[in-house]
């Protein structure tokens, strides 16, 4: 929590133009914003390092969700297409002028049943390999569908480029407020699933003699799940890995039980993606990079890693 | 108790095929009944069907009833069933490495509510399981490290931590050897009498069914071969109807029980 207020802090004065921290404190004292640094302070900072802060936070979580929903350390919104998904679901609307939001959730809850379907769900258990095959697939073809509909659209072809990378690029506070209630409610909604989680790690005939309703807890993981990915697509367009990355690690420093694992893997994804948000317009400064290229670059090894290492027990 | 009353099924692929048919049985409180049966008898639907579990595919035949302490069993909450039935089912393992002591704990899940964190009583109770068990020193070990026999004595705990009458065990012992399984057998057989609970367990070691169960069911290609005391099924021709081969029968020498032994094979 410390380090994310820090992270958090070095977020809003890190940037193409400096804004010192003494700045910012003496603004606070005399309760004078006017100044030109302390403008793209709050205008421009603020709300882009909450996006960024809330963005990492619904993919982590989301990740631990559908990680214990699908029983596989491998299971992320990006790889199993739930957010290529939730990022055609947003482009069809922006077209058609209607609720970008919802149809980033509707993308979103479309493609895990997709994949749950297609990876086996009716069946007792899901094959690991077919989960990915199914997710990774589907994602390429959801992408290929949006730069089919991108490129029809070219007048807004740019934007929506870099929107499908991820960027937190020139969001202000409007975003904030579009994506504050879904976040909540998804948050809310994924800690809900925490205990059953822990129940259904066990087995789906196990889960259920320990007195788990396995529909009504498949129903809210996928809900709560999609609706998480989706208001990060919102956010923050299409961002790998967090998701994956997130409760990977803490697993593996504070144990498989998700009432610790759900809300530390949010914290960690919060600072983990503040950071990338940082680099994004540093490295390359004054231009920017889409965030998505560098969680991509920093994620990919590690993922590469837990592939060759596979599923192993890893203590506590 | 248990009563079945035509309890039949079968797999939405092959309506042909029944995987139970007709089984009518009583099982009074307190038994400890071994379910015996050679590979695909149905012992494993069985006891899943009683313990209320939705098996993917699998069709129960409304004519079929489970009665449960006088009470339909589909009548029952998914949570006040698993505080009546425990299953120790098979095959299945944890995706998640997680402590001994965290799964033990998981028994209690039909007994504390969606949100809140586990009570006092919860964690004693599972406390009081590993100890039972002999695995409190395994407390805090992950149970992906465990041997076979250490992983089944936590999985038991985990039954027990439940705190059911109804006790299911599905071949709880097939990978153990053969000091692991006795004495396994020997601990919950003990702990049944005390608690006056109800035990159902499917074995394919025949000869353990004599030593640690009063009765028997006997299932061959999902048909009820026969349901009684074992004492009467290590008589007469039962074992050779269900396994397809001639058994013959000796006195244990040490426990004073019939045992059997193959005398011919197809």
């Amino acid at each position: 929590m410390a380090l994310l207020a820090i992270i958090f802090a070095v977020s809003l004065v890190i940037g193409a133009e400096k804004v010192t921290i003494a700045e910012v404190l003496t603004a606070l004292q005399t309760q004078n914003y006017s100044a030109f640094h302390l403008r793209i302070l709050f205008t421009l900072r603020l709300p882009r390092s909450i996006l960024a802060m809330l963005s990492g936070a619904l993919l982590a979580g989301a990740g631990t969700v559908f990680q214990g929903f699908f029983r596989n350390s491998l299971a992320d919104p990006g790889l199993i297409g739930v957010s290529s998904g939730a990022t055609l679901g947003a482009v069809l609307f922006s077209i058609f002028s209607l609720f970008i939001p919802l149809g980033a959730f509707l993308g979103a809850i479309g493609a895990v049943m997709l994949v749950y379907v297609i990876a086996g769900g009716k069946k007792t258990s899901f094959e690991p390999s077919r989960l990915l095959l199914a997710g990774t697939a589907l994602g390429v073809f959801f992408s290929a569908l949006t730069s089919i509909v991108i490129l029809m659209k070219d007048k807004e072809l740019y934007k929506m480029y870099l929107w499908t990378q991820g960027s937190f690029n020139g969001k202000g506070w409007q975003f904030v407020h579009i994506i504050l209630i879904p976040s909540m409610l998804s948050i809310i909604a994924m800690f809900l699933t925490a205990k059953p989680l822990d129940v259904l790690s066990s087995g789906e005939k196990t889960a259920q003699s320990l007195g788990l309703p396995l529909q009504k807890v498949r129903v809210l993981c996928l809900i709560s799940g999609s609706l998480a990915s989706a208001t990060a697509v919102c956010a923050g367009g299409t961002i790998g890995f967090i998701g994956l990355i997130a409760p990977h690690i803490i697993r593996i420093l504070f144990g498989s039980t998700h009432k610790k694992l759900l809300p530390l893997s949010m914290i960690f994804g919060s600072i983990l993606l503040l950071l990338a948000d940082i680099l994004s317009r540093t490295i390359t400064a004054p231009m920017e990079l889409p965030i998505g290229i560098v969680t991509a670059v920093l994620g990919v090894p590690f993922f590469l890693q837990i592939l060759l290492h596979g599923k192993k027990g890893i203590g506590r | 108790m248990i009563k079945l009353q035509n309890l039949s099924a079968y797999y939405e692929q092959n309506p042909q095929k029944k995987v139970l048919q007709d089984v009518s049985l009583f099982i009074e409180k307190g038994d400890i009944v071994s379910v015996l049966g050679p590979n695909g008898s149905g012992k494993s639907t069985l006891l899943s069907l009683i313990a209320g579990i939705t098996v993917p595919g699998l069709i129960t035949m409304k004519s079929s009833s489970i009665i449960l302490d006088g009470k339909n069993a589909d009548s029952y909450k998914r949570k006040s069933l698993s505080q009546k039935v425990s299953l120790l089912a098979q095959h299945e393992q944890y995706s998640w490495p997680f402590s001994v002591f965290d799964a033990v704990l998981m028994g209690r899940y039909a007994h504390s509510s969606w949100i809140e964190p586990y009570s006092k009583e919860d964690i004693d109770s599972a406390e009081y399981q590993l100890e039972e068990l002999n695995i409190t020193h395994l407390r805090n070990r992950s149970i992906f490290e465990l041997s076979g026999g250490e992983y089944q004595r936590v999985m038991i705990a985990r039954a027990l931590a439940q705190s059911t009458e109804i006790l299911l065990l599905d071949e709880p012992f097939t990978h153990l050897d053969i000091n692991s399984q006795h004495s396994l057998l020997t601990l919950i057989k003990k702990i049944a009498q005390q608690k006056n609970s109800t035990v159902l367990m499917s074995l394919h070691d025949i000869n353990a069914a004599p030593l640690f169960s009063n009765k028997t069911i006997l299932l061959r290609e999902g048909n009820l071969v026969c349901c009684g005391d074992t004492s009467l099924i290590f008589s007469g021709d039962y074992l050779s109807k269900a396994y397809d081969t001639e058994f013959g029968f000796f006195k244990h020498p040490y426990y004073n029980v019939m045992q059997s032994y193959i005398t011919s094979a197809v």
